[in-house]
């Protein structure tokens, strides 16, 4: 069997804002917390699924949402999306995220659509 | 490193008939000495070695070989606080004879305590001869040997099994009633080793020697093992690594392994919580201990190599036939690493805020076809 799912899809015509739950694993229950306090985590879009940016500009410093701890959040702007993007349509590229130390090479798969 | 046999210090005497006789020494803290006496007084007792007043010696073995001939005293003693001070041997009355040679030497890398040492062995006659005795003895040891006889300046040659460490003679003059003496040495062998060589002299000749103990390696050992990927912090691992395994003793020179050790290697996943049910989706923990079990005289001494042995264990009717092989496969599963601080250790784990935006999945029988999107 053959599956294919993709933790977001990318419209080319807008800007991109992914929120991602971050959780850690305690050693004292063994269960999944929200990662409460990150810092320090960029994102990029790359075209494999441990790879670069596929453009620095598709490369951007993550932060967590004030209101839901563990939930990092970043904007790729629409122009950069367009330009770097649109030949990926219809394809499969990887928003890659990074933590020094914590988070490395740790991906999810996005699908590239053109909606608008 | 093996035990070493320091280069005697001799003092010599052809006037001196005691019973006092003293050796300028400078000996370090924690130095260990053998120390031999040899005269032709045979009935004389040593009543006591003493180092700068400080340190008193204990008695090994004497060797008096029949009447009035040849007489070897060996005794040992370990320096406290060390310096340089006289080492005073002091026999309970005067020889009535005149040559006396007095040999220390300091012993190094060999056991603490009693164990330094095992017991005595010696021998001696009044003839022209070779003549050996048998010490036991392990690989990595050394056996000592403190030779002498009446003669100084007749032949007294180690075989070609020993090594002469130093030798000496009470006077260059020739007569029977000099002495001559020597330190011998051989490595030692399990289960025993001979050593000895040619003595010359009808006036008597002594051999005592005794087998040197290598320090010993008791309890837990520690074997550093090493496995990269070198690094820490942000580096990644992404696709195949290679992780060299490399165990082994670490040591150099005469380090031997005497007895049988046991390495048990475990390796296993280790988890907590409900292992059992929990999917292992990451990284796994390889616990991998290496250690060397056992308690006694179990010593190190030699270069040793610790075999990694990997089988296929059966019995029965399993038949192995052909070559076979069984690949040991040591990588980090996945890609990152994580170290999130106390009590978080572990993976960290991504979902998207919203769940999964997409999903396909082509069963058995039709597949599933997907256009291109339209411009």
């Amino acid at each position: 069997m053959t599956t294919r799912s993709w933790a977001f899809t990318i419209d080319v015509a807008q800007d991109f804002t992914p929120n991602i739950d971050v959780e850690r694993q305690s050693t004292t229950t063994g269960d999944y917390e929200a990662y409460s306090g990150i810092t320090g985590v960029t994102m990029h879009l790359s075209a494999t699924e441990t790879g670069s940016a596929i453009d620095a500009s598709l490369s951007q410093s993550a932060s967590e949402r004030s209101a839901t701890p563990g939930r990092i959040h970043s904007t790729f702007d629409v122009a950069d999306l367009q330009t770097y993007l649109t030949a990926y349509r219809n394809k499969t590229v990887w928003l890659v995220l990074a933590k020094t130390g914590e988070l490395v090479g740790k991906s999810l798969a996005c699908l590239v659509t053109r909606n608008g | 490193m093996g035990i070493s046999v320091g280069t005697p210090v001799w003092t010599t005497s052809t006037a001196d008939v005691g019973p006092v006789f003293t050796q300028a020494r400078t000996f370090a803290a924690g130095d260990r000495v053998s120390i031999a006496v040899g005269h032709r007084n045979t009935t004389a007792v040593l009543d006591s070695v003493v180092f700068d007043g400080v340190d008193s010696g204990a008695h090994v073995e004497n060797y008096p070989t029949g009447t009035n001939v040849a007489h070897l005293h060996v005794w040992e003693l370990v320096i406290s606080a060390g310096g340089t001070g006289d080492l005073v041997v002091t026999f309970a009355a005067a020889l009535g004879s005149a040559n006396v040679i007095v040999g220390t030497s300091v012993i190094g890398s060999v056991a603490s305590g009693s164990g330094w040492r095992d017991a005595p062995v010696e021998t001696g006659n009044t003839t022209n001869e070779s003549a050996t005795i048998t010490i036991g003895s392990e690989s990595g040891d050394e056996v000592i040997g403190w030779a002498m006889q009446r003669g100084a300046t007749a032949t007294m040659v180690a075989d070609g099994n020993t090594t002469e460490v130093g030798a000496q003679a009470s006077t260059a003059a020739a007569g029977g009633t000099h002495v001559r003496m020597a330190l011998w040495r051989r490595n030692g062998a399990s289960p025993d080793v001979a050593i000895g060589g040619a003595f010359n002299s009808t006036n008597g000749y002594a051999l005592v020697g005794h087998n040197l103990n290598l320090v010993p390696v008791n309890g837990s050992g520690t074997l550093p093992l090493t496995l990269g990927l070198a690094g820490a912090g942000t580096v990644a691992v992404q696709g195949a690594g290679t992780l060299a395994l490399t165990l082994g003793l670490a040591g150099a020179g005469t380090v031997a392994v005497q007895g049988a050790g046991t390495l048990p290697l475990i390796l296993g996943l280790t988890g907590t919580g409900a292992v059992g049910s929990v999917p292992v989706t990451g990284d796994g923990v390889l616990a991998l201990t290496l250690g060397l079990a056992g308690a006694g005289t179990v010593a190190v001494s030699a270069a040793g190599s610790l075999p990694l042995v990997l089988g296929l264990a059966g019995a029965g009717t399993v038949a192995i036939t052909g070559a076979g092989s069984l690949p040991l496969v040591l990588s980090l599963a996945g890609a990152g690493t994580v170290s999130t601080g106390a009590p978080y250790a572990g993976q960290v784990r991504l979902t998207a805020a919203r769940g999964p935006a997409l999903a396909f999945y082509a069963g058995p029988g039709a597949a599933l076809h997907f256009l291109p999107f339209p411009p």
